[in-house]
């Protein structure tokens, strides 16, 4: 186990090297001059000589971006052109609802995939059934934020339950702060629901069609305790891994739904800041989430590693 | 022998007709695909007539009638401008499936290239998957945000950053299924012989992995469609006033409480559309690849 660790552990540097150029070279292949953009228009040519002398813009591409990587390794993120804060605050400040979101989705989608998808394979074949693959079909093909404004259009608008935007900050209130997430947590968790549930439904058949269940059927153990203790249990296994690379996929969706729905974390920061051209923040932004992305993949394959030993010898 | 081979080429032909009448029959029987596949067509037929379906400019704005609901002469209704929603709606299924479809061919063809090239050649092969790597490390949405802020907003910018976002997930699965194909004993016997690469590249791996490529590029094209329309909607897609599923659903999400329409139309339009296309390509993998499906 400990070299299946460090053997994916150094698969990470080139992953992590490519993205850190990717997302380097945002900043410089802006057609845009980001400090003429940063000073406004009534700066003279030498204010901005100056200024891009002191940013370093003048140096050979590749001495800025060994500039730019050292700097990330000593802590120094960068500035940010608008926010007066210290980098490492307004990403801190930022991941927070991020995170919130995405953990709410997460919760909204396993809970609907584990009671849709058990249902679906307990009726197989039946009415209920075809509901459940119908919907979910449709959910695959719901963008999350053609769900979010739907939601907003019946819920907020139409019967005014929930907030239309904003977001309410957790000291200021936890059930407001529930309240004024849950819409933006289910447009995001709808569509990776629908996913788990065809998952979960296919894994709890197929182990309800094992020998060892047809062994306990046989000795008259109960439906219920024959699908929930025997057949769930064991169909859980993929479901976990599932909820690993949902993961990454909801943290993916953060960026439009907190758009749609105005909730300050690192998907409204990005497209802010690309619109007010403010590339450093662009740039760690993106790197964070990539890292972050890059973490939780690692995490799944190394518990999955764990569960099924076989994984370690390919 | 000349004409037992010739006989032998007819059972041959014979066969594959079956084949391929079997494998029709039973993608018609399929009602989902041919439901999928009939509403691509639908869309794919909007975006070519366009011109022809609209009953006004798109662009066109007309202060008196803004922010009607529909009505005979405005089906969809007009948003804030008093732009026609229905014509808006026509041209963005325009450029939706000119994106669509586009990114979907390019990708396929890239991601081939790049996938079989990647199989054959070691040091090509980590090369290219520690890029792919990269690339897919970065979520979708946020990788082509980021590069149509560098790029700028443009119809081509679109296109290009799209390309960038989906070749890596085709080259991957390229790869995958080339490398399984490499291992046969015929690409073996083909290397003894002494074939150039390139040939046993292009006419011996290439044929037996179109298959998945070309359901997985019917997937990138829903994905496409979904991705520019968040791009839109985000203010960095098809640029303003060139209507777009995304930049429609901006503009409604801003006048949600005086004009519902703006997101119900466009909106369930779009989601039709996606949905149709996803059917399509279950129905066209159980078709071409049956061996994959799950």
């Amino acid at each position: 186990m400990k070299k299946y660790i460090l053997k994916r552990l150094l698969s990470l540097i080139p992953v992590l090297f490519v993205v850190s150029v990717v997302v380097f070279s945002v900043i410089h292949l802006t057609p845009g001059d980001p400090v003429q953009m940063m000073l406004g228009d009534t700066a003279t040519p030498e204010m901005i000589e100056e200024m891009r002398e002191q940013m370093g813009l003048n140096d050979p591409i590749i001495l800025q971006y060994v500039h730019w990587i050292g700097g990330l390794f000593q802590g120094d993120f960068g500035d940010s052109y608008f926010i007066d804060e210290p980098m490492s605050q307004i990403i801190v400040e930022h991941i927070g609802p991020s995170f919130a979101l995405t953990l709410y989705a997460m919760i909204i989608a396993t809970v609907i995939a584990i009671v849709f998808g058990v249902l679906a394979a307990k009726k197989r074949g039946s009415v209920a059934d075809n509901i459940i693959g119908t919907g979910s079909m449709i959910g695959i093909s719901l963008p999350s934020f053609l769900t979010g404004l739907f939601l907003m259009l019946v819920f907020s608008v139409k019967m005014q339950w929930f907030p239309v935007a904003g977001y309410t900050k957790p000291a200021d209130g936890f059930l407001e702060c529930i309240r004024s997430l849950t819409l933006p947590a289910i447009a995001l968790g709808l569509q990776q629901a629908a996913v788990m549930t065809r998952m979960t439904r296919s894994s709890v058949l197929e182990i309800l069609n094992s020998d060892y269940i047809k062994m306990a059927k046989s000795k008259g153990v109960k439906e219920s305790v024959l699908v929930y203790k025997h057949a769930l249990r064991n169909a859980l296994l993929p479901i976990i891994t599932l909820i690993g690379t949902g993961f990454t996929e909801l943290m993916a969706g953060t960026t439009v739904v907190e758009n749609v729905f105005g909730i300050p974390g690192m998907g409204l920061l990005v497209v802010n800041s690309v619109s007010r051209r403010d590339y450093e923040v662009v740039q760690i932004t993106v790197l964070v989430v990539a890292v972050i992305n890059v973490i939780a993949m690692l995490l799944v394959d190394l518990v999955y590693a764990k569960v099924d030993p076989r994984v370690k010898v390919k | 022998m000349g004409k037992n081979e010739a006989s032998m080429n007819n059972i041959a032909r014979e066969l594959r007709k079956e084949q391929a009448a079997v494998k029709r029959k039973k993608f018609l029987k399929n009602k989902m695909a041919v439901v999928g596949l009939i509403i691509t067509i639908i869309a794919i037929l909007i975006g070519i007539l366009a011109p022809l379906i609209a009953n006004h400019d798109p662009l066109e704005m007309d202060p008196i009638n803004r922010l009607k609901g529909p009505t005979g002469e405005f089906f969809f209704g007009t948003d804030k401008l008093g732009r026609d929603l229905f014509s808006r709606v026509v041209y963005g299924t325009r450029y939706a499936m000119l994106i669509g479809v586009s990114v979907a061919a390019i990708t396929a063809v890239l991601g081939l290239i790049i996938g079989l090239y990647a199989s054959y050649y070691k040091v090509l092969d980590s090369i290219l998957m520690r890029i792919c790597d990269g690339l897919k490390a970065i979520p979708t949405t946020l990788l082509a945000l980021a590069l149509m802020a560098a790029l700028g907003a443009s119809l081509k910018n679109v296109f290009i950053s799209l390309v960038i976002v989906y070749t890596p997930s085709i080259a991957r699965l390229a790869r995958s299924q080339a490398l399984l194909i490499k291992e046969q004993t015929y690409i073996e016997a083909m290397k003894a012989l002494g074939a150039k690469p390139s040939r046993i590249i292009w006419r011996h791996i290439a044929p037996n992995i179109l298959s998945p490529v070309i359901v997985q590029a019917s997937f990138i094209f829903a994905s496409t469609i979904v991705t520019e329309a968040a791009l839109s909607f985000l203010g960095a897609g098809v640029p303003v006033p060139q209507p777009s599923w995304g930049n429609i659903l901006y503009d409604g999400k801003e006048v949600i409480f005086n004009a519902p329409w703006m997101i119900c139309f466009p909106g369930i339009i779009m989601a039709v559309t996606v949905w149709g296309i996803n059917m399509f390509g279950d129905g066209l993998r159980d078709y071409l690849d049956p061996l994959t499906n799950n």
